[in-house]
């Protein structure tokens, strides 16, 4: 316990002294107009502009894996807001404020909600295409926008007289920049932005927690183009002029330069990297024209030489001072041993622990079969896949489906799992029509799932990962508070690892954990949810012979509730952990019986000798 | 056409790098500027064009070897990179050529006009024409009947297995770049005769050209072809219709096209 105690208020002290050195840092800056020539203050301003800018583009980019190359249109919707609501409309700042931030949420809302079916560099094209349509706006409509010539004479008159001045306009950037850096912080330890972390790691997965993941993306979306128009706000006050370059692509581009120069996937590391690129820009400018040239060669060699920012140099350096990890002193061939342990503890605590979270029994939800199908058919292309199927599993049942490659097996599970949609007939689970529920749904009436080859949040920890897991399993889907702080969630995730044996890797990257322990991990993050159906999927592919039967064994002593539905090849391991066993065979049900039943069935050993001879 | 000449470059580069190639235009822009400098010297339209097409096919290929396939596999690296060169490029132009467009003139007995039908047509525009439908169809039969051709479709097709079984892909990658290079300078130094030469001009026109390419599909010779001639359409009465909104009537549409049909007409599943 005490070792416990001194381990918090390290921790604590250790926050202590960030914020500390956080407030000196803010303060520092804040005294740079006592300091530095106006010239100075006015790039600094830019810097802390772009690094609003580069901070919102982060968290679709870095946070949310989304190569955005349309962000211009957000940030130049703000500028734009300035520029006609003070020269046409004779609106004040905070009219200003409110419409840019709200326009910019409802354009970003809708980019978000187009992007959804997009992934990696489709969504940068259509990105792309949503910016330049937003440029071709302020370009084209001259009447309203004067074209390519811009609005001019902005002026500050309707900004409260404090912040009109050079160095009070400063004052209020840096305010804003603090905001901004604050409501970030805030997002990205929410559930929203861990969510959105997540599914940048695997979609699939938290499809399967039942995180109805493009919520989470298109709120990004709409987060970030409403503090990149603040940031547009900002700029169009500074420079007094708006014209539509702000809107164009090159800006996407070079907001994308510095967030990938400073580190994506950090609140603050854009920001540095913005102050880098405008740092650098100015002192070209001073001795050059070729401006262009140099931000060329820029592109070029942060991609070449620092692809993961400069926060990475840090990184190689203290690795190349000999610093090195915890993993490096564990021995891969300890892990089977661990593994064992793992499995004992494990079973220990499923037997202990169980019997008190028990459903509360449902005279009526209990006498429903927990998955049911009818006529279940599946065509790819004129192809029966599964073919009218009819398929009752009790509750509490364990059953296996087996037959030889290419019967269906997987089709059938992702059917029922829903990440696939049948071509006729339905699916109940738990006496709900579920046929036309998405994954998500699903996995909120009890579902959960495996997944054949190793499904997890690479980059993220162990920890993080079994966190997601159980935040989910308790309901507590769109939590604005930290997770992390959560009590109960914190208290559940230790406690899983801890009976899992996992708790040495809690703090590692999951994809850098030895194998067996992924495999283990997969198996943790299906049961963190509590499910009432557990679906697995092949659980001991690429797995030693030994492992194998540990897994093997935890799924013989899961508790009576719970209701398991095997897909596997391996016939020995179908036959040790099923009650009942369903061979199909061309997308429908040759037999269904008792395991021995079926290892004596005639037609059975026909149908896998008909694939070995052909 | 000059539009689907651009694209189809864009789209073999797409479709067998999986690298979006945004100094595309750079490379328009170079051979423009070439050709330009050298026919007005040499006063002949065609050694312009021949030295201008085979120098920034040269400057493409060095380009592919000593930077680009440094970040193969990485998608946003190689938009960045080429972003980068780009904007090199640009700016080495402006500095060379200074910013006042430039008109390429084309040779004498193509800079009349001749009736058909009632129609009058420019003649240089229906040279491009031709010389469209003749790439067009070129690239159709190297890609289908050739060696090299069923070389390319294997490595598009599956990268690694291509290698495994004896297709040199690094040396494919740069054949092909070069293609795509020539096939942008050639775009060049035509199209620098009739909508003329300015640094700048070359990212509006590479806009146009990878909408035609992602309407396409992205590494469809077809699609681009169809696509150009679609999005030219489009571009043409948007125009015509709608002078204040031209623009986005372009751009949105893909957008929402894009949302749904994300990898074009002719895509196919990466």
């Amino acid at each position: 316990m005490s070792e416990r105690d001194s381990g918090m208020t390290t921790a604590r002290r250790r926050t202590w002294v960030r914020l500390a050195v956080a407030v000196l840092l803010v303060a520092v800056l804040a005294l740079l107009p006592w300091i530095g020539s106006s010239f100075t203050v006015f790039v600094a301003t830019r810097i802390l502009i772009l690094g609003i800018f580069a901070m919102a583009f982060d968290l679709v980019f870095g946070f949310g894996g989304m190569p955005s190359l349309g962000h211009a249109a957000f940030y130049g919707l703000g500028a734009y807001v300035v520029g006609l609501g003070i020269t046409r409309w004779g609106w004040g700042a905070g009219t200003v404020l409110v419409v840019a931030i709200l326009g910019a949420a409802v354009l970003g809302l809708v980019t978000g909600m187009l992007t959804l079916r997009t992934r990696g560099i489709y969504l940068l094209l259509l990105t792309l295409a949503i910016g330049e349509a937003v440029w071709a706006v302020a370009f084209q409509q001259v009447s309203l926008t004067r074209g390519d010539n811009g609005i001019a004479n902005i002026g500050r008159d309707t900004l409260p007289e404090v912040v009109r001045s050079t160095n009070g306009f400063y004052l209020l950037a840096l305010a804003v920049f603090v905001v901004v850096y604050l409501v970030l912080r805030w997002y990205t330890r929410s559930s929203f932005g861990r969510v959105l972390v997540g599914a940048r790691e695997s979609e699939s997965r938290m499809a399967a927690f039942g995180y109805r993941v493009g919520a989470y993306r298109v709120a990004a979306f709409t987060v970030s183009a409403a503090l990149a128009s603040i940031a547009g706000v900002l700029s169009a006050y500074l420079i007094e002029f708006v014209n539509p370059d702000v809107l164009d692509w090159p800006v996407s581009a070079e907001i994308l330069l510095v967030t990938i120069l400073g580190g994506a996937g950090t609140i603050v590391g854009p920001a540095v990297g913005a102050g880098f690129l405008i740092t650098f820009e100015t002192l070209v400018s001073q001795y050059s024209e070729r401006w262009m040239l140099a931000l060329g060669v820029v592109y070029i060699v942060v991609i070449l030489f620092l692809p993961e920012g400069l926060a990475s140099l840090g990184r190689r350096v203290r690795r190349r001072l000999g610093r090195q990890g915890p993993v490096a002193d564990r021995d891969e061939s300890d892990e089977e041993e661990r593994l064992e342990r793992a499995s004992e503890t494990a079973l220990a605590s499923l037997e202990a622990g169980r019997t008190d979270v028990a459903p509360i029994p449902d005279p009526g939800r209990d006498a429903q079969p927990a998955i049911e199908t009818r006529g279940l058919s599946c065509y790819f292309g004129g192809v029966a896949a599964v073919d009218r199927l009819d398929l009752t599993i009790a509750r509490g049942e364990r059953r296996a489906i087996i037959g030889p490659n290419g019967a269906g097996k997987t089709t059938l599970f992702r059917l029922i799992s829903g990440e696939l949609r049948p071509t006729e007939g339905a699916v109940s689970i738990l006496g709900t029509d579920v046929t036309k529920w998405p994954e998500y749904r699903r996995a909120r009436l009890g579902v959960s799932r495996t997944f054949q080859i190793t499904n997890l949040m690479r980059r993220l920890t162990v920890h993080e990962n079994v966190l997601l897991a159980v935040a989910a399993g308790a309901g507590k889907r769109y939590e604005l508070r930290d997770l992390e702080r959560d009590p109960e969630l914190r208290e559940r995730t230790r406690d899983l690892l801890a009976s899992w044996r996992l708790e040495a890797y809690s703090g590692e990257p999951a994809g850098e954990i030895p194998y067996g322990a992924q495999k283990l991990l997969e198996i943790v993050l299906a049961l963190a949810t509590e499910p009432e159906i557990l679906l697995l999927d092949e659980p001991t592919a690429g797995l030693a012979p030994g492992e194998a039967a540990q897994v093997i064994d935890i799924l013989r002593q899961m508790p009576e509730s719970v209701t398991l539905m095997l897909i596997e090849h391996d016939m020995d391991v179908a036959f040790g952990v099923a009650d009942r066993v369903t061979v199909v065979v061309d997308g429908s049900e040759l037999v269904t019986g008792s395991p021995e039943e079926v290892r004596s069935s005639p037609e059975v050993l026909a149908a896998y000798m008909r694939q070995v001879t052909q | 056409m000059l539009l689907f000449l651009l694209a189809s470059g864009l789209t073999i580069t797409f479709g067998l790098m999986r690298t979006l190639n945004l100094a595309h235009g750079g490379f328009y822009l170079v051979a423009g500027y070439l050709s330009y400098d050298i026919a007005t010297r040499s006063s002949n339209f065609w050694v312009g064009l021949l030295v201008g097409v085979a120098v920034t096919t040269a400057v493409g290929i060095v380009f592919e070897r000593v930077l680009l396939h440094r970040v193969r596999n990485d998608e946003l690296g190689q938009i960045m990179v080429t972003i980068g060169f780009a904007f090199i490029i640009g700016d080495v132009m402006l500095m060379r050529y200074g910013g006042n467009p430039l008109l390429v003139p084309p040779p004498e007995w193509l800079a009349g006009s001749v009736e058909f039908a009632g129609v009058v047509f420019p003649k240089f525009r229906l040279a491009v024409i031709v010389v469209g439908l003749v790439v067009a169809a070129a690239i159709g039969s190297l890609l289908k009947w050739t060696k090299i051709g069923a070389k390319v479709r294997a490595a598009v097709d599956d990268n690694e297995i291509a290698q495994t079984v004896g297709v040199a892909v690094p040396r494919l990658f740069m054949l092909v770049f070069g293609i795509g290079t020539a096939l942008a300078a050639l775009a060049g130094v035509l199209g620098s005769s009739f909508i003329g030469l300015a640094v700048g001009n070359e990212f509006r026109i590479l806009l146009l050209s990878i909408v035609v390419v992602v309407v396409g599909g992205l590494g469809s010779v077809k699609g681009a072809f169809i696509a150009a001639l679609l999005v030219a359409f489009v571009d043409q009465y948007g125009k015509l219709w709608f002078p204040e909104l031209a623009l986005f009537t372009l751009y949105a549409p893909v957008a929402l096209f894009l949302s749904f049909r994300p990898r074009g007409l002719f895509g196919t599943e990466a």
